[in-house]
């Protein structure tokens, strides 16, 4: 059976039934994050101390994490237009860099374990292993999507691939926005 | 007694109930301007962001629905559904085709 409007725009609303699910999808992320942002805020404006981010974690690994990040997206949305078989490449680029990210990440946990900085040692810790642990989640959510799309591209043929495309570029997009919001507060301030 | 008058019941005893209830019983450490200290500033730092967070969804939808009325006020929909007995797969598109007085 064919789902009407999964790959063409409806004429009365304008997009298909793709881009409105992410688009519905994403603003209840917003709300998901917007919550533990909510309760950052709390917790350190609360606190009588809080640790600079900037002296306790690696500002070097979250700027090259914000860089991977960035380039990934770039992939992701330069792959919309792209032909088939090019799609795929800079898809696979894409996907090869969000393990890139989740490496990085990996390795700058370990260090931080290393040195005593656990979830338990306080708030500030506490907080970012919450927002970058859910975060580095949606990464590999979004790695899964993507190899999903990239096995599947021949299959699905061109107009449902484009479709999928549209969609997880949006989706890197807000992960991207997410983590330069996390960035900034954590790394940062 | 019926349904529909347990219901009326339950819902005079609950508003009862909350005009009984002291206003102290609802307030909150914001709205009721407690002694200032770290914990309200917190929950006031927290109402802010949530709210702006909500602000940005609805927003979001509201841009969607102000599209969306947009589009309609410009154009004309043709709505056909299918004969009773057949598929949804037999029903032709939807149309659009532009107002007349367009």
């Amino acid at each position: 059976m064919n789902i009407p409007y999964s790959v063409q725009r409806r004429p009365d609303t304008g997009v298909s039934n793709v881009i409105m699910g992410v688009w519905l999808f994403l603003a209840s992320e917003v709300m998901l994050f917007g919550a533990l942002f909510s309760a950052y805020a709390m917790l350190r404006v609360a606190a009588p101390a809080w640790p600079s981010g900037r002296q306790l974690l690696s500002l070097s690994s979250g700027s090259i994490n914000t860089l991977l990040l960035l380039v990934m997206t770039g992939l992701a949305w330069k792959a919309r237009a792209a032909a088939t078989d090019r799609a795929r490449v800079l898809l696979l680029f894409s996907t090869l860099l969000a393990g890139a990210f989740l490496g990085v990440k990996v390795v700058e946990y370990r260090g931080e374990i290393a040195l005593g900085m656990v979830p338990a040692l306080n708030t500030f810790l506490a907080t970012y292993y919450t927002l970058t642990g859910l975060h580095a989640l949606h990464v590999v959510g979004g790695m899964a999507a993507n190899v999903w799309i990239i096995a599947g591209i021949r299959r699905a043929g061109t107009a449902v691939s484009a479709q999928r495309m549209e969609a997880m570029s949006l989706y890197w997009a807000f992960v991207d926005v997410v983590w330069i919001a996390i960035f900034v507060l954590m790394y940062l301030s | 007694m019926t349904s529909r008058t347990r219901g009326w019941m339950r819902a005079i005893a609950t508003l009862l109930g909350w005009l009984a209830a002291s206003a102290t019983a609802f307030a909150c450490p914001i709205c009721f301007q407690s002694e200032p200290n770290g914990a309200t500033a917190g929950v006031r730092a927290a109402v802010f962001v949530l709210i702006g967070v909500t602000v940005i969804v609805l927003g979001g939808f509201a841009r969607f629905a102000v599209r969306f009325t947009g589009r309609a006020m410009g154009s004309r929909l043709e709505l056909t559904y299918p004969e009773r007995g057949t598929s949804i797969q037999d029903a032709t598109p939807l149309r659009v085709s532009p107002r007349r007085d367009a």
